[in-house]
């Protein structure tokens, strides 16, 4: 049912039916994925990057922690966390409230935050949340047992327009005592801890009275728990965060408490890359994101500067083998095109060691990654020769043919994807075992349509998402035709374990299952993982400490900047 | 037989106007011979045109095979227009894409020239309700810029450089129609079309004995820029990715895949670039050869 909307959705938005604000509040509301989402709304904005003053901030450098002037790549739609799912807002917000619980990439320990401790009911339908009583909201609100009912009060009541997913079978928030909340499901809803983690929607606990009574206050400088807080916002242009100097409850992950360590974060909206790389090179910038792969190498080799990277998690940037059209509905094919894809020359030659190779359908920091995905299909070119050949698949000129039909297999890559060049690199390996790969390209967001309808026998594809039950999305059979299993894959026991790793409450066991899937998945072949992705950033060299959250927004709390 | 010899007119206008084509001919010749611009772009024309027929032979590497050891190296002995990202050879790679960039040219044109011939002949010639409704079509088409009027078509047809060009040769019809349209105008009002119309010469016959060898001229004229026009739209539809298609060598999406890296591998730019500047150079040069050869008001000078 919700999958169904999925492509309505999108289809009423090509139409013209929706807005691209009604658009975004469907879309994140079914939890589609963020990139996605954020790519379809950037794709419909015309507004030019803003060429804001050179500004500068003499000497204050040199007073303790210092400003850190940063170049952010996108626009924030908003600031309302429930309002938005874009990374431009998620990564600034970051940094301004706190989650209850904290989580962090490739460490499964689940971190206290704003909760001291909780406890989750044997059947999974309750979760009791034990408040600090010393947490103060920026505006001065204390954070107590009526926040954790306000903020998830708000995400429900449609009134209030939210566009973040409310937690499948969530029913309502019960205050126990002033520093004591429950929050109640329906039904077992197994991800929801890792979702509080997360660092989005949800996540992070709003000021009741502050929100009740200046809901557009929330969009533009929305008071949170956070180590900084945002003093001006203009839109478009720049944000100020300071630091909030009472902050002393940050999770043991830091090591530390007490107030951040740099005095102000000076955010400033440098959509073009060419120019954010520019500041950085002249020192107007000391920390930009979202290098492209000329700029990694020049600022990885001038010592002057470094680049931070952090691989994320969900699904990886992947080409999912359509399993119901010809040629590759043959699972022998299948196999054969995953022997003969070098990834290594994609990582390394195309994108210059800037990213890694990727093994699995989930990507290596995701909570339950099997590291057994690893053992498959290791590049091969003669094992796929040999493959095809078993299979009745004889060379017949440059490329392969079988009962007079030849190997001929179409490839739409997503334009404006960063996978034009891979897709290139696949095709020319692919003719070295004898596959004919046609390559088009088509636009967002009508390539859904395109993919989902199995025009295509290749279709590249990614997944944001901080818990394995991304796997559902691409590889369930329900999500076929309207959502976003673009290989068409149907496999019932695949399907089995992805149900039960919804409601599966003992977390061990969970894992399992989608350890599982895992192995089958790979066995199947409807998917080549081809490289993982990464959130990177470029900063002068001295810069210390960045972290990063579970959705791999940066964290910079113990930030400074080492002058 | 019968219809031909009513046809006919008297024998003394035939002789003269055969006379006056003729000498006509040779003196467009010999006018074009002293352009110095229209003989050096008919050599590099010819050049290029020998280059694609010849490409397979010419080229020194398969333009399609990735080198992965040999990527983004500049021009050397190995690689004398240096590597693309893929570790291809730019020489071969540009060597091979003038064939489809020039076939896809000459097919362009080929439709536009055809289809606006008909149409300008047909309506300039008839006139009428005909005339009207073609002239409204056409004014709606011209209300489009060429290249969206293209990309339209090309979203019907699909992606594809044949596709392209086609919807290159349809966005360029009304280009021809008029101008065809207005020369029948007037050449409609001379004294022999009269005279033939007088013998009762049906209007078929009249159209394409009397009528289109004195419209030849601008059309010829009108190719030679338009062939240029098309290179270059075709380029800019390749590099839309509406095209050529991958990995096929085209000047034109060798141009746009080379976009990125215009820092550090110039090569991969220029010389696909470089072909496109000299075919359209070559083109237009010849063209307005023509054009000034063929002007009745140049021809005393």
């Amino acid at each position: 049912m919700i999958v169904r909307r999925r492509v309505e959705l999108v289809e009423d938005y090509q139409k013209g039916r929706m807005s691209r604000r009604q658009f975004a509040k469907g879309a994140i509301a079914l939890g589609m994925a963020g990139s996605v989402v954020s790519s379809i709304i950037t794709a419909g904005q015309t507004k030019a990057a803003p060429a804001r003053r050179a500004a500068s901030y003499p000497a204050r450098y040199q007073q303790s922690g210092g400003v850190l002037v940063f170049g952010a790549w996108q626009t924030p739609d908003t600031l309302d966390p429930q309002k938005t799912g874009l990374a431009a807002t998620g990564r600034l917000l970051a940094n301004v409230f706190d989650p209850l619980i904290w989580q962090f990439p490739g460490d499964d320990t689940l971190y206290p935050g704003l909760a001291k401790s909780w406890d989750v009911s044997p059947d999974g339908l309750e979760y009791t949340f034990h408040l600090r009583d010393d947490v103060a909201f920026h505006n001065g609100e204390p954070l107590n047992a009526e926040s954790v009912q306000y903020t998830f009060d708000r995400l429900v009541d449609p009134a209030n327009q939210t566009l973040v997913p409310v937690p499948l079978g969530y029913d309502h928030v019960e205050i126990v005592d002033d520093h004591t909340a429950k929050v109640v499901f329906t039904k077992p809803y197994a991800p929801f801890l890792t979702l509080l983690a997360r660092g989005y929607g949800f996540s992070y606990m709003l000021p009741p009275k502050f929100a009740a009574e200046n809901s557009e206050g929330m969009g533009l400088k929305p008071p949170g728990t956070g180590p900084f807080v945002i003093t001006d916002y203009a839109h478009g242009s720049h944000a100020t965060l300071e630091r909030n100097a009472d902050y002393n409850w940050a999770p043991e992950y830091f090591g530390r408490q007490g107030p951040a360590l740099l005095d102000r974060i000076e955010w400033r909206i440098i959509e073009e890359s060419g120019t954010r790389a520019s500041t950085l090179e002249s020192g107007e910038t000391q920390l930009i994101e979202e290098i492209v792969p000329a700029q990694y190498e020049s600022f990885k080799e001038n010592p002057a500067f470094q680049v931070i990277t952090q691989d994320t998690l969900g699904c990886p940037r992947t080409v999912h083998l359509n399993c119901t059209k010809f040629p590759t509905d043959d699972v022998a094919v299948r196999h054969a095109m995953s022997y003969a894809v070098d990834k290594r020359v994609v990582t390394d030659v195309i994108f210059r060691g800037m990213v890694e190779p990727a093994y699995g359908p989930l990507e290596k920091l995701t909570p339950g990654y099997n590291p057994a995905v690893e053992e498959y299909y290791a590049f091969d070119p003669e094992k796929a020769k040999q493959i095809l050949d078993e299979a009745g698949w004889t060379m017949n000129g440059d490329y392969r043919a079988k009962d007079g039909q030849e190997l001929k297999a179409l490839f739409i890559v997503t334009a404006k994807d960063n996978f034009d060049e891979p897709a290139q690199v696949i095709q020319s390996q692919f003719r070295d075992v004898g596959i004919n790969l046609e390559l088009t390209t088509e636009a967002q967001p009508t390539i859904f349509t395109t993919y989902n309808r199995g025009e295509q026998n290749l279709a590249n594809i990614f997944w944001w998402d901080v818990d394995p039950e991304a796997l559902f999305s691409l590889y369930h059979s329900s999500q076929i035709e309207q959502g976003f299993n673009w290989a068409h894959y149907t496999n019932p026991e695949v399907d089995k374990l992805l149900e039960q790793g919804f409601i599966e409450v003992d977390n061990e066991k969970r894992m399992d299952l989608y350890k599982q899937a895992q192995v089958l998945i790979m066995e199947d072949a409807p998917a080549i993982p081809v490289w993982g992705k990464r959130q990177l950033m470029a900063g002068k060299a001295s810069i210390t400490d960045i972290k990063f959250n579970l959705s791999v927004y940066p964290l910079y709390y113990n930030t400074t900047l080492g002058e | 037989m019968s219809m031909a010899q009513q046809a006919q007119p008297p024998a003394w206008r035939i002789s003269l106007r055969t006379e006056e084509r003729q000498s006509e001919l040779a003196k467009t010749i010999q006018r074009l011979k002293k352009n110095k611009g229209a003989i050096a772009g008919g050599i590099v024309l010819t050049l290029l045109v020998l280059m694609a027929i010849f490409a397979p032979v010419l080229a020194p590497k398969d333009p399609v095979k990735q080198e992965y050891s040999r990527v983004l190296k500049p021009p050397s002995r190995d690689a004398p227009l240096g590597t693309d990202q893929f570790g291809r050879d730019v020489l071969s790679r540009v060597i091979l894409g003038a064939r489809p960039s020039l076939q896809a040219a000459a097919l362009a044109i080929l439709i536009a020239a055809s289809v606006g011939t008909v149409i300008g002949l047909v309506t300039g010639y008839l006139g009428g309700w005909i005339d009207l409704l073609m002239q409204r079509l056409i004014d709606i088409q011209l209300a489009f810029p060429g290249i969206l009027f293209a990309l339209a078509i090309v979203a019907v047809l699909g992606p594809g450089l044949r596709n392209a060009m086609i919807a290159v040769g349809i966005s360029l019809v009304p280009a021809y129609a008029r101008m065809v349209r207005g020369s029948v105008l007037s050449v409609r009002e001379n004294a022999y079309i009269e005279a033939a119309q007088v013998m009762g010469a049906g209007t078929s016959r009249i159209v394409a004995r009397h009528i289109l060898p004195n419209v030849l001229a601008p059309i010829v004229v009108l190719s030679t820029v338009g062939v240029a026009w098309a290179i270059l739209i075709g380029a800019s539809l390749s590099f839309l990715g509406l095209g050529a298609q991958l990995p096929d060598p085209e000047w034109g999406l060798d141009l746009a895949q080379a976009r990125d890296y215009l820092r550090e591998a110039w090569w991969m730019s220029t010389f696909p670039g470089l072909a496109i500047m000299l075919t359209a150079l070559s083109v237009n040069l010849l063209g307005e050869g023509l054009r000034d050869a063929l002007d009745p008001r140049l021809r005393n000078r």
